[in-house]
């Protein structure tokens, strides 16, 4: 495309990001319906700047949305104010609510630090004295909370901030957490699955607590003594067939739950040698690459279901640490250079799905247009 | 009709009064069973995140929860507490973890009797009384009772539910106050049905039957919920957790190895069944086709990493063929998934489920993918042409009249899956290897069949054109 045109009319984009995918099944089932309306509600945003209606000045030299910075920073800030009644359905979630927020406008560029004393206003009344943080008041330590707390606490600063953890507390209550089969659950008498581990092992290392097992956990009776033993045979074990990684052993390979098991085993470690150890890198490669469809362009979480926007983060957090273990020091002729940041990934494929499709009319981010 | 008491100015709900439907009546301050409880309210400072307008019943019964969970109560009122809750937020996963305490409790050995009461329940602390139930591997009848009243209540919330997560796992924990299985293998995730707890007599007929009819009964509950939501993944989870729970009655695979195949009878086993008319429903769902992977194969893998002792990473099973050292491979139900696959593959042959699941029995059978090579290149175009569009106008003649027309026909590549794995088929088949065309494979789905994963085609070229 000629960029001293400046009136272009047909702005070309790969061919295949606006069109029904080359190969299609004749036999229909309730997944290839799903699927068949999915790319229809896409196909038309994907293809705005050829839609003869469309403002040209609404899009880039790329054909493409721009991301509307201010709408996406005022939906953010009207979440954070106060929720209707019917939002009680978020309530063992409040740590989630803050968190995403927050995140949304660090990455954002905005200024998070003014929220420093809201935010000890908001989790300091989480916090339980026998360590670790609920979803609400009253509620049982979570590990799902701790975390989303955690990470807004670095997100934040502040030295008072940060002192509001109870960090002995916690250390404690996450030896009650550990399993003898190497995981952690969630909350005490809660499920056990990879979330845990991941959760766990953030708020170890973000809070510089010791890796032995406290005196008083349970795991000890299985003969272990570090929060560590037992986790990469344990991660390893939730791989499936598909490549990908379950919440459990035994259940299905899913996009979440692999990202928390790679973050997990990339805390553990750096990620060339603990992923390459633990698990099948050429399997886990080729579930992830086939998490991106086309024309749609974003992630899906499982094989045959269909994308969601929220899978951008999840699997979109994966290939870092994938292509970390391709290109690591110990790789010896491995052909992802690292020079050319060739990615495994089609960046541009994921960007106009995030730009083309996720964005709503008035600021905030979707699963897809239909939601 | 309220009364009024006479120790306080207070109009009093009568005795027998429910939760009220109006999110705004008091219900728990004006109850009199209710009265010796001093509520914790919630304190939100102003400047607090995303505060949420909790409606006035919300706020008062979760004041009141607050209040008993701080004393640890267990009590037929605090149990009607939780339901309540749970019908105002089903996602309170606190609430759900404290009805399952006051259950355990009130199972355990109160004498209380059904009547609404304020009697309180000391909470055993010691957990090895819970087991008492079942040491010997037996069920109370009257435990047995209690469970089947908790699972008809949850079957009911469940399907109210269908998106909600913490009502799988309170049906996990009560699930897991029944026996152990009669003749089972250790389950992957509780070390406390581990081998060397397993209970040494065998369990009398009385319980076996109920065991029985329970994974009947839970099948039936569990089809009828995933007809909602073929793919919900924490009922699928259950479904994989209940099948190791209770192996000899749900895992067609349990007593099956290498010299004692069940590839002649596996077809007929109910949980085989009923994965097989998930399939034929829609064989395009992966969860189906997951589960039938651990209940014929994946259930051998992890149990044998689970029985090794310091514990074994998972790939080294399938990398150092230790399943097939053990003889704990069914060859014949291998080759009969297999065929089984390759069927479904040609009635839908992009479906990436199918495939995948191939790949799976190819791994533990450790079958060579070459000798999928016929098989694959039934799915390209013209003489093995890996560029053909999938459907091309034809020309046809009519012999007769001597008149053409133009039909379309479906003669060019049909699976972009097929092309994937000719081209590791092309470069690693030993007596017709085939390079080029391994290379031309991967080209062919970089460019024209799945373009969008074009970084990871030409990742795969580049290590090909490194040998």
């Amino acid at each position: 495309m000629d960029s001293t045109d400046e009136f272009e009319p047909f702005m070309t984009i790969p061919p295949h990001l606006v069109r029904w995918p080359a190969i299609r099944d004749t036999l229909s089932s309730s997944t290839s319906q799903l699927q068949a309306q999915t790319i229809a509600e896409c196909l038309p945003l994907l293809n705005a700047i050829n839609n003869p209606s469309s403002n040209p000045f609404d899009f880039d030299e790329h054909g493409q949305h721009n991301l509307n910075r201010a709408d996406h920073i005022k939906f953010i800030r009207d979440g954070l104010q106060a929720l209707p009644a019917q939002f009680v359905a978020m309530d063992a979630s409040r740590p989630w609510l803050m968190y995403w927020s927050l995140l949304s406008l660090y990455v954002l560029g905005e200024d998070v630090k003014p929220l420093q004393s809201s935010i000890i206003k908001t989790f300091e009344p989480l916090q339980n004295k026998s360590g670790g943080f609920g979803g609400g008041q009253g509620h049982l330590s979570h590990l799902a909370g701790t975390y989303a707390v955690i990470l807004a606490v670095s997100m934040v600063g502040g030295q008072d901030v940060y002192n509001v953890i109870d960090r002995v507390a916690l250390w404690h209550w996450l030896g009650r957490l550990k399993q003898s089969n190497g995981g952690f659950c969630v909350c005490e008498d809660g499920e056990e699955d990879v979330r845990g581990a991941y959760c766990a092992l953030v708020a170890i290392t973000l809070l510089d607590l010791p890796w032995h097992l406290p005196s008083d956990s349970a795991a000890r009776a299985s003969g272990m003594t570090d929060f560590r033993d037992g986790l990469g045979e344990y991660l390893s074990s939730c791989q499936t067939y598909e490549g990908g990684i379950a919440a459990s052993p035994s259940n299905e390979a899913h996009g979440a739950y692999t990202f928390c098991a790679l973050a997990c085993l990339s805390i553990l470690g750096p990620p060339h040698e603990t992923i390459k150890r633990y698990l099948n890198v050429e399997s886990l490669l080729q579930w992830l690459s086939a998490r991106q469809y086309a024309p749609e362009g974003g992630f899906a979480g499982r094989t045959n279901k269909v994308v969601d926007g929220c899978y951008s983060h999840w699997i979109g957090g994966c290939w870092p640490l994938v292509e970390a273990v391709l290109t690591g020091p110990d790789h010896e002729g491995e052909s992802v250079d690292p020079s050319t940041k060739a990615r495994i990934f089609s960046g541009e494929g994921l960007v106009r799905y995030i730009l083309g499709c996720c964005q709503g009319p008035s600021g905030g981010l979707r699963d897809k247009p239909s939601k | 009709m309220a009364t009024t008491s006479s120790s306080s100015s207070v109009v009093l709900l009568p005795p027998d009064a429910q939760p009220p439907k109006s999110k705004s009546a008091a219900y728990y301050a004006v109850h009199p069973h209710w009265q010796d409880v001093i509520p914790i309210p919630q304190v939100d400072q102003t400047g607090v995140l995303a505060p949420i307008a909790y409606s006035p019943r919300y706020s008062e019964a979760m004041s009141f929860l607050r209040a008993l969970m701080a004393e640890n109560e267990v009590s037929e009122r605090a149990l009607a507490l939780t339901e309540d809750l749970i019908s105002m937020n089903p996602a309170h996963y606190t609430v759900w973890i404290y009805r399952m305490r006051i259950l355990k409790g009130l199972w355990q050995g109160s004498t209380s009797s059904d009547n609404i009461d304020t009697k309180i329940v000391e909470i055993n602390e010691d957990k090895s009384s819970q087991q008492s139930d079942t040491d010997d591997n037996e069920i109370k009848p009257g435990l047995w009772r209690n469970i089947q009243d908790e699972l008809k209540w949850l079957d009911e919330v469940s399907f109210r539910n269908l998106k909600n997560y913490q009502i799988w796992h309170h049906r996990h924990a009560l699930v897991e106050l029944l026996p152990l299985d009669p003749a089972g293998p250790a389950t992957p995730d509780s070390p406390k049905n581990s081998p060397k707890n397993r209970p040494t007599q065998p369990s009398s007929k009385a319980t076996n039957e109920i065991l029985s009819s329970f994974i009947a009964s839970e099948q039936l509950f569990l089809s009828r919920i995933l007809s909602q939501d073929t793919k919900n993944y924490h009922v699928w989870s259950y479904r994989q957790w209940l099948c190791a729970r209770f192996p000899s009655l749900l895992l067609p695979s349990y007593s099956s190895n290498a010299s004692n195949s069940i590839a002649s009878t596996y077809r007929t086993h109910a949980e085989v069944q009923a994965i097989d008319t998930m399939i034929q429903d829609d064989l395009r769902n992966n969860s189906a086709w997951s589960h039938r992977y651990f209940i014929l194969f994946g259930h051998h893998e992890l149990t044998y990493v689970q029985s090794q002792s310091p514990p074994i990473i998972l790939k080294e099973v399938n990398e150092q063929k230790l399943l097939h050292k053990a003889g704990l491979v069914d060859a014949d139900l291998v080759t009969a998934e297999i065929e089984y696959t390759k069927h479904e593959i040609r009635k839908a042959p992009q479906n990436g489920s199918t495939w995948n699941y191939l790949r799976g029995l190819l791994r533990h059978g450790d079958v060579r993918i070459t000798t999928l090579r016929v098989f694959c290149e039934e799915f390209l175009g013209p003489e093995g042409d890996l560029w053909t569009d999938q459907w091309v106008d034809v020309e046809l003649e009519d012999p007769a009249t001597k008149e053409t027309r133009v039909e379309r026909q479906e003669i060019g590549v049909r699976s972009s899956h097929a092309v994937e794995w000719l081209s590791e088929i092309y470069s690693k088949d030993e007596t017709a290897k085939d390079e080029a065309r391994a290379k031309e494979c991967l080209r062919a789905l970089a460019e024209k069949w799945d373009p969008i994963r074009k970084g990871y085609w030409d990742y795969k070229l580049s290590k090909l054109e490194e040998k």
